[in-house]
């Protein structure tokens, strides 16, 4: 009950209030910056936190790390870049309601989805963290990289109408994701003796390049052939209640399984974004009509990142080890203020962790307001003309590749990807298993070299635990089965305009 | 004649007189600007966290000196030496400097020698500790760990493949006979949680990274490559106690682009010792359980680690090329 009372206390004062909604505010604006994602922005904000207390520091680390997963979709979807990776899958169909003029529908869902996930990973948060944290430790190499393996075999279900050029995207990604610094030995490999490929492609200039600067290439070369002008007034109009409530399995699922996910060191919002998407894809949703603009399509996704905060607040706190870039960052902000790595705060600091978890309620109703409101200002944004928002976004997205390692040699990267990403538009490779290949390479390999090793060299090490055997059996049914009713589907027509759906229709399917 | 001569040799005297004042003013009143620390690894890292510390110290005594933390991540190092390596040698760019620079130097993967950096002074030293999981009955103790492990391979969690540390814990295990299977991480977070998993044998890590485990019972340390015990470990064997005859702490310091100004420097080494000699920076230390070695070295004293290091380096790999399959 003291400790109650004194979370209470620490919550109530002005100062913790105030930390969060800067934490929000920032993390909106941050969000919305293609490429600047939470870790840089909490890594700016670290050395400011040293004078605070250091409940209030976490405090506005914290609201910041969540914000910024929710501020990213609001790009993704009004210009088809995401403002962070963790926002790749959310492009897919949120960009296509802009595209037919719904998109304060998509930021509506946005909101909806990211509110209650980020509610659902607080509660993960409060009270699962000891038993998840047990789940996060059962993870070794083998269970990686069965992991990686179903999130690879993704590909074959994401690839759209062509098998072979999902399959050829999906080998582009895994190629672009080798060259650089040996994981493991730190010698140079596939550098063809550039010194900018020496650190290989990070993933924030290639997401970049991937989206932003290939589709402002292919709106450029469209201005060459004709004068371009918005035929699509865009709508503000935010989604009914019915249409919210249709999506509420969704979003449950999604969250449950984003902060459960989440809660595995490495495996923070991209891959539970990513992993989510697909799976409602897969097993719950019209599979084909994803990537159409679907609102299940905005909802899983951004479900699960904001439910992945939670999640992956977890190891921080039982723990004492950070669970992905961003709370790496703020552990070290954490080690600044006396608890150390290792320590859980769980267990020796209660009241800052329980003040964590009700400081993140109350950054969540901030998000939600702010959120809900700016619908209308961000589709007013959105309708500048083209021209403008192009030059906006390469301006932007030469930020974001520079801000990541202050390192110019980013932004060639960015440009470099651009360009193949616009040649892959014109060859209609889908750019999803592209990306989705390019993030999950590091993990796949590095996990499969290190089990390996621990093995001496025998392979029986991939299937030495039920949890590993489990996944890779997944994994596999998982590459199958959209190859096999590929051939059945063969006899439908693809490309029918019966497969462009109504946002009503699909609520009123379920 | 004469006297243009005299005239053009007056005007030079003026001109260095000019520029020694300058130099003796801008001396004087160093830093006029923010100082940067460049560290070579990532934000939130150990380096990272321990130059941040660093830094705040150093503000709170000289509330006019404004210190920032650069992070340079990349290309083992050589991202950040070549950085400053760019700069003037004026004594506004410290680079974070650890075993990782005379590595580089014996693997000739930089034409960057000790001559080319001055050392200003070392902050810390960490030792590097083993340790297993308590519940692991196959190591109690050092004894029987490198009794086991002399007979059946085991694997062990290190620092990433390459790196300073996880070749002197190779070079450690070697010495010792132990057939030992490095598995790098590049993060501590990353290497706690594969041993705490039970997915490797036994962890090899600094021992600030794992203090606070062993309070809480969560790991159990085994034997210490240090030269003295660890405060309140003393059971815990040190080097020579298991016939060892090699010691390593993992060093962080600064160093300047060599041609610094020698006032310049000796005013940074000064307000090096300051901020090391601060409570606030020990208690920082000491909560981090960081012990074995010295903490603070002057230059001369730091300058002869790095040399030593670099000898060092030099056995370690004769013996890797030496060894199959590492």
């Amino acid at each position: 009950m003291a400790q109650l009372i004194g979370v209470v206390q620490s919550l109530a004062s002005l100062h913790s209030l105030l930390m969060i909604v800067l934490g929000v505010s920032m993390g909106l604006l941050v969000g919305v910056l293609p490429g600047l994602g939470p870790t840089p922005a909490i890594a700016l904000l670290v050395p400011l936190t040293f004078n605070l207390p250091t409940d209030q520091a976490l405090l506005l680390l914290s609201a910041l790390y969540l914000a910024t997963q929710y501020g990213g979709s609001i790009t993704a979807i009004l210009i088809g870049i995401p403002g962070d990776a963790a926002n790749v899958a959310t492009v897919f169909d949120g960009y296509e309601f802009t595209k037919r003029g719904e998109p304060g529908k998509a930021l509506g869902i946005s909101i909806t989805a990211a509110t209650v996930g980020g509610a659902i990973g607080i509660v993960f948060l409060a009270v699962l963290a000891v038993p998840l944290s047990a789940l996060s430790l059962s993870f070794g190499p083998p269970e990686f990289f069965a992991l990686g393996i179903v999130g690879l075999s993704v590909i074959s279900s994401v690839a759209g109408s062509s098998l072979l050029r999902g399959f050829v995207g999906g080998l582009i990604g895994l190629l672009l994701a080798l060259p650089g610094m040996d994981p493991l030995s730190g010698d140079t490999r596939l550098t063809f003796g550039l010194p900018l490929l020496q650190d290989g492609i990070h993933l924030v200039p290639f997401v970049l390049g991937f989206f932003a600067v290939s589709g402002a290439l292919d709106q450029l070369e469209k201005f060459g052939r004709e004068t371009l002008k918005r035929d699509t007034v865009l709508s503000g109009r935010r989604p009914t209640r019915k249409e919210l409530m249709a999506l509420m399995p969704t979003i449950g699922r999604s969250s449950v399984i984003g902060a459960a996910v989440a809660t595995v060191p490495g495996h923070g919002a991209t891959i539970v974004s990513l992993l989510c998407y697909e799976l409602e894809r897969r097993f719950w949703g019209k599979g084909r009509l994803f990537g159409t603009g679907v609102p299940q399509g905005v909802a899983a996704p951004e479900a699960a990142a904001a439910a992945s905060v939670g999640g992956a607040l977890i190891p921080l706190l039982t723990l004492g080890i950070p669970g992905s870039a961003s709370t790496s960052v703020i552990l070290a902000a954490l080690t600044m203020h006396g608890i150390p790595i290792g320590e859980s705060v769980l267990a020796t600091h209660p009241r800052l962790a329980y003040t964590l978890v009700l400081g993140l309620v109350i950054a969540l109703i901030v998000i939600l307001i702010v959120g809900y409101f700016g619908v209308k200002f961000w589709v007013r944004v959105a309708s500048l003309p083209t021209k403008i928002v192009v030059i906006g976004i390469l301006v932007l997205s030469v930020v974001g590749a520079f801000a990541v390692r202050s390192d110019l040699d980013d932004v060639w990267i960015m440009f470099g990807c651009g360009l193949l990403g616009f040649v892959l538009r014109k060859l209609k490779i889908p750019p999803a298993p592209v990306v989705m290949a390019f993030i999950l390479e590091p993990i796949i390999e590095m996990a499969f070299r290190r089990s390996l090793m621990i093995s001496g060299g025998n392979p029986e090490i991939f299937v030495s635990s039920t949890l590993a055997i489990a996944l890779l059996l997944l994994g596999a049914v998982s590459f199958a089965l959209p190859i096999f009713f590929d051939q059945r589907r063969r006899a439908d027509s693809p490309d029918s305009p019966a497969l462009a759906p109504a946002v009503e229709t699909q609520a009123a399917d379920r | 004649m004469a006297m243009t001569r005299f005239a053009a040799l007056g005007a030079a005297c003026l001109v260095f007189l000019g520029i020694g004042v300058t130099n003796a003013s801008a001396t004087s009143a160093y830093p006029t600007r923010p100082l940067d620390l460049i560290v070579r690894f990532g934000t939130g890292g150990g380096a990272d966290v321990m130059a941040r510390e660093f830094a705040a110290v150093l503000h709170e005594q000289h509330p006019h000196i404004v210190v920032r933390v650069f992070d340079l991540p990349g290309a083992n190092s050589l991202r950040a030496v070549n950085h400053i390596m760019g700069l003037p040698a004026d004594g506004y760019s410290l680079l974070e400097v650890d075993a990782t620079i005379p590595l580089l130097q014996v693997e000739k993967k930089t034409s960057y020698t000790s001559r080319d950096f001055d050392e200003i002074c070392q902050v810390d030293s960490d030792a590097i500790v083993y340790a297993a999981r308590p519940d692991d009955k196959r190591f109690p103790n050092a004894k029987a760990m490198i009794a086991y492990a002399s007979q059946h391979p085991v694997s062990i969690a290190t620092t990433a493949n390459g790196s300073s540390a996880e070749l002197a814990t190779w070079y450690a295990s070697h010495l010792l006979g132990l057939k030992a299977r490095d598995i790098g991480y590049g993060h501590p977070g990353e290497r706690i949680t594969t041993i705490l998993g039970g997915h490797v044998d036994l962890i090899a890590e600094n021992w600030g990274a794992l203090a606070s485990l062993f309070k809480s019972g969560k790991l159990r340390p085994l034997l210490v490559l240090s030269p003295t015990p660890i405060g309140g470990y003393s059971n815990v064997p040190i080097s020579r106690e298991v016939g060892l005859n090699f010691t390593w702490g993992q060093v962080r310091g600064f160093a300047v682009k060599h041609g610094t100004p020698a006032a310049i420097e000796a005013r940074l080494r000064h307000l090096c010792q300051g901020a090391a000699d601060a409570p606030a920076f020990k208690a920082f230390l000491a909560q981090h359980g960081e012990g074995g070695f010295e903490g603070y070295l002057d230059k001369t004293a730091f300058l002869a680690v790095m040399i030593h290091q670099e000898a060092l380096f030099e056995q370690v790999l004769k013996a890797l090329a030496a060894s199959p399959g590492h």
